[in-house]
């Protein structure tokens, strides 16, 4: 990275200018390029939040209206108003009566006493706070959330989003930064070798992953290759001739997020195929080391071998000859191996 | 830089939206503008570590876009970004009320591939001498380019309109386009005299599509998703030949005639390595219901897959699965799940050339078969799952599930040995915030008669059975052939496996993670073989991020693998 500046155009007195050198050892996020200033307001915006945790209303509070809470949180409710949140409390019939009590609950316990306890905050994880987000985000999507994995390892709708901040910016960090928060071995494996693009921001965790439970259960048994053949489909077939792990499951052979061997392989060739077929033909013969010998069917070529020779040779990459792995329609070779070879 | 006149057109017509918006009451817009440059350099390994950086070795201008606009009833998203010419996006995101919604996405990236394929392949056997003699493996790279890499091209929309307030009803239309260009190396295998393999450039020039159009509901909490898609898949490219060399003997070059009449093929050009022409079909219809309590949900599936190169062969799913999903407490979860689908796949009949055709004991028309597909099957899951949640930090969970694999009319198999195949999971799972983490897990799998390819798979010993038939010894060739295909498998009757995983935060800057898997399965059922394997994979990493900027991350893994089966010398060589 050189430096770049960065022209907030809504508000025009911010202009700075970032600047930095180097090699580029591992992929930018661009996008947390543009955002130091959201940082700083998720802090402090955090600040006025935190102490504002609580364990909910009394069943006699009363509903006091969103301008007696602008009377203390006018600086939360400025800029409030103009958030995808906001918006639809004020236009949406069901919600603009109460406003802000639509999801803190009643407040007028809260106001007479000047406890934070005494009003609902979503930062406080619980059956209460979550059933505030989902009574609205209650479609196919989030039905299944109390099922999901986050929700039975206690993190709440809060640990990863904001509610009072512009659409957008609803997320806490951007992913995949937020994801490793927690999944650190996958943010390792994101930075092997061989690995799908999410460091480089081609590809998000939730590409793949249905963050807020359920899908994973909604994919057949015989389909699990299709969230694979999504972007891959070349790899499906039919083919004539089938390579049987194809037909079962890619993760046989793959591992999805990172690996040390090429194309995301579990395993290095040939010890990943050696796992099936345990020997092939000539992989036995010891071989030369040699500057130089001529091809018998083309006298005048000159070949080098830059080997140990013949048994590091067969002993490489199974997929050099059988390059077809996934699948051919067209034969091999030999009559009598029926054509099954995938070298075409 | 090079901006297309669409993407201009595109920005100045959001530009305009939200200049529009900007004037009305209420209206909230917010814009930021990038501008800056960024340089790469890679010494060594970019194949590897810069798989899908695009390496200019000179500082490039970058810049990105991003503007979003809200009023009470419209919103307006678009984030477009470029660093250079082989990297960009462009995302709009818009909203009308809760009516209509659009989402269009572009993504372009550069993907490198790795360097000449075939560049250890130049070498040859050791006579008892130690000199140079017998067969040889040789390459031969036709064409001299071998900066392989293509240019990845994505465009995703969604379109999505109420219908009905009431049934919660919308209409949903999906689209989605990849599109790869470029140049990968296209490797030909000369089997018969000498291993010679060629290796040509190529053209790269892919493209799928998909279109999704369906309907979902959501009502008093029932919700029903029904979705069709056609899927398609083209390599545009002009097919590329190869000269596959004439049969002869491998080491002194003779017999060309009985060589040549082993093969289906030789001595002329003929396309290879060729992607297939596919399109598919499916229709999924999806329910859920329940409360924050009960959840149960199914699926119905049917599809079907084309190989358009290939006549009357295709792929028919039909097939639903049910879950059941319960709270047995604040802290306990039940799950259960089935699953119950038949896929077909149609068999093809292969009508080989006779072997050895015009030989002495030649003629022999016995190599016509017809290709099963192991995709062909019946296929029956169910499994339940329980997991509790000690404390905030502790989560068990033990799972049990039997599944039946049926493949019907599969050669060499009866409906008696179908695969059975019963599970046992158990894990823990702790996380302390942020700081630590850990889980623990060991699964178990029994499996009566796995799976085992119709055509064999091992080469087993057995030169010492053979007579001549046909009054001729080069039978000698194809019956050394039956024999070393054997039918038996290398799947698993007994199969451990055991996982351990840990992460801890020294700051909110370094962390650590290892991990150590364990695998250990065995198939001691076979008639004449034993099959064996031990994987034992340590790793322990490092991460230090200084910023979101940066990241650096070290890590150390320790592979050992161990195999024990039948091995055969070269069959070749007796």
């Amino acid at each position: 990275m050189l430096g770049g500046v960065v022209w907030n155009i809504g508000d025009w007195n911010r202009i700075y200018v970032q600047g930095g050198g180097g090699i580029l050892v591992a992929t930018k996020r661009r996008r947390d390029l543009r955002r130091p200033f959201a940082a700083v307001l998720f802090f402090l915006f955090g600040l006025l939040v935190v102490p504002a945790l609580g364990s909910g209303p009394p069943p006699d509070a009363e509903y006091i209206g969103a301008e007696t809470c602008m009377d203390c949180h006018d600086d939360v409710g400025e800029a409030f108003w103009n958030t995808t949140h906001g918006h639809l409390l004020k236009s949406s019939g069901k919600y603009s009566e109460n406003l802000c009590e639509s999801c803190h609950g009643p407040g007028s316990a809260h106001v007479e006493e000047g406890d934070a306890e005494l009003i609902l905050n979503p930062t406080n994880k619980g059956e209460r706070s979550e059933d505030m987000c989902l009574s609205c985000h209650s479609d196919g999507t989030f039905m299944e959330w109390r099922f999901s994995s986050h929700a039975m390892g206690d993190i709440g709708c809060t640990d990863c989003h904001e509610a009072h901040v512009p659409a957008g910016q609803i997320l806490k960090k951007s992913t995949p930064e937020l994801c490793y928060d927690c999944h650190q071995n996958v943010r390792a494996d994101f930075f092997l070798p061989s690995h799908h693009p999410v460091a480089e921001g081609k590809l998000g965790c939730e590409s793949c992953h249905p963050i807020h439970g359920g899908e994973n259960q909604w994919v057949m048994g015989q389909d699990k290759r299709e969230l694979c053949f999504t972007c891959h489909p070349s790899k499906e077939g039919p083919f004539v001739f089938e390579h049987d792990p194809v037909n079962e499951e890619c993760s046989i052979c793959h591992q999805p997020h990172g690996s040390i061997a090429d194309n995301l392989l579990v395993q290095s060739e040939p010890t990943l195929c050696l796992n099936c077929h345990s020997m092939h033909f000539h992989a036995s013969i010891p071989g030369i080391e040699s500057d130089g010998f001529t091809s018998p069917q083309d006298p005048s070529r000159t070949l080098s071998s830059t080997h140990d020779g013949f048994k590091e040779a067969m002993l490489t990459k199974c997929t050099q000859c059988h390059t077809q792995v996934h699948g051919s329609d067209l034969p091999s070779q030999s009559i009598s191996g029926g054509g099954t070879s995938l070298t075409r | 830089m090079r901006l297309s006149g669409k993407t201009i057109l595109s920005v100045l017509t959001f530009l305009a939206l939200t200049v529009s918006l900007a004037g009305r009451a209420n209206a909230e817009v917010k814009m930021s503008l990038w501008l800056g440059g960024n340089y790469t350099d890679y010494s060594d390994y970019e194949r590897k570590v810069g798989e899908f950086t695009h390496v200019k070795n000179d500082p490039y201008p970058e810049g990105a876009f991003h503007l979003r606009g809200m009023t009470e009833n419209v919103y307006i998203d678009l984030n477009t970004a470029f660093s250079d010419n082989k990297n960009g996006k462009f995302d709009i995101d818009y909203k009308f009320k809760d009516r209509f919604s659009m989402k269009v996405n572009y993504q372009l990236f550069e993907r490198q591939l790795q360097f000449d394929l075939l560049e250890n392949m130049n070498a040859r056997e050791m006579l008892e001498s130690g000199a140079a003699g017998g067969k040889m493996i040789s390459h031969e790279a036709l064409d001299s380019v071998s900066d392989y890499k293509y240019d990845s091209h994505t465009i995703e929309s969604e379109f999505k309109v109420k219908i009905s307030d009431k049934y919660g009803l919308n209409f949903v239309a999906a689209h989605k386009m990849i599109m790869q260009k470029g140049t990968e190396q296209k490797i030909s295998t000369t089997h018969c005299f000498s291993c010679h393999l060629s290796s040509r450039s190529a053209e790269v020039n892919r493209w799928s599509n998909q279109v999704n159009v369906g309907l979902e509901a959501n009502r008093s909490n029932v919700y029903v998703d029904y979705k069709f898609s056609y899927r398609t898949f083209r390599s545009n490219a002009d097919d590329v030949s190869f000269y596959y060399d004439a049969a002869r003997h491998p080491v002194n070059g003779g017999s060309a005639g009985e060589f040549s009449s082993r093969l289906l093929f030789d001595d002329g050009y003929y396309v290879g390595d060729i992607y297939p022409r596919t399109e598919k079909f499916s229709n999924k219809f999806k329910f859920k219901t329940g409360n924050d309590k009960r959840i149960l949900s199914g699926t119905f599936n049917y599809s079907k897959t084309m190989n358009d190169a290939v006549e009357d062969l295709d792929i028919v799913v039909v097939g639903g699965t049910v879950n059941y999903k319960m709270l047995l407490s604040p802290k306990m979860w039940l799950f259960a799940s089935g699953a119950l689908s038949k896929t077909i796949s149609n068999d093809i009949r292969y009508d080989m050339p006779a072997w050895r055709e015009g030989g002495t004991g030649g003629d022999l028309d016995i190599f016509d078969y017809y290709r099963a597909s192991s995709l062909d099957r019946l296929y029956g899951r169910g499994d339940v799952q329980g997991i509790m949640r000690l404390n905030s930090d502790t989560r068990v969970s033990l799972l049990l599930g039997y599944e039946h694999t049926r493949r019907y009319d599969y050669p060499g198999l009866t409906s008696e040995t179908a695969s059975n195949k019963y599970y046992g999971e158990s894990w823990v799972r702790y996380r302390n915030g942020l700081k630590s983490s850990l889980y623990a897990s060991y699964r178990l799998e029994l499996t009566d008669e796995p799976f085992t390819n119709y055509r064999g798979l091992f080469e087993a010993l057995g030169r010492g059975e053979l007579t001549a038939e046909n009054g001729a010894p080069q039978i000698y060739y194809y019956q050394r052939e039956d024999l070393k295909y054997q039918n038996v498998t290398t799947l698993p009757t007994i199969e451990h496996e055991i996982e351990l995983r840990g992460t801890y935060s020294f700051n909110n800057r370094v962390s650590m993670n290892g991990s150590l898997k364990l695998s250990m399965d065995k198939n001691n059922d076979l008639d004449n073989v034993e099959i064996e394997h031990t994987s034992m994979r340590p790793n322990l990493g490092i991460n230090y991020m200084p910023n979101p900027r940066w990241s650096f991350t070290g890590g150390y893994t320790y592979v050992y693998d161990k195999s024990r089966g039948p091995i055969t010398i070269a069959m070749f060589d007796g």
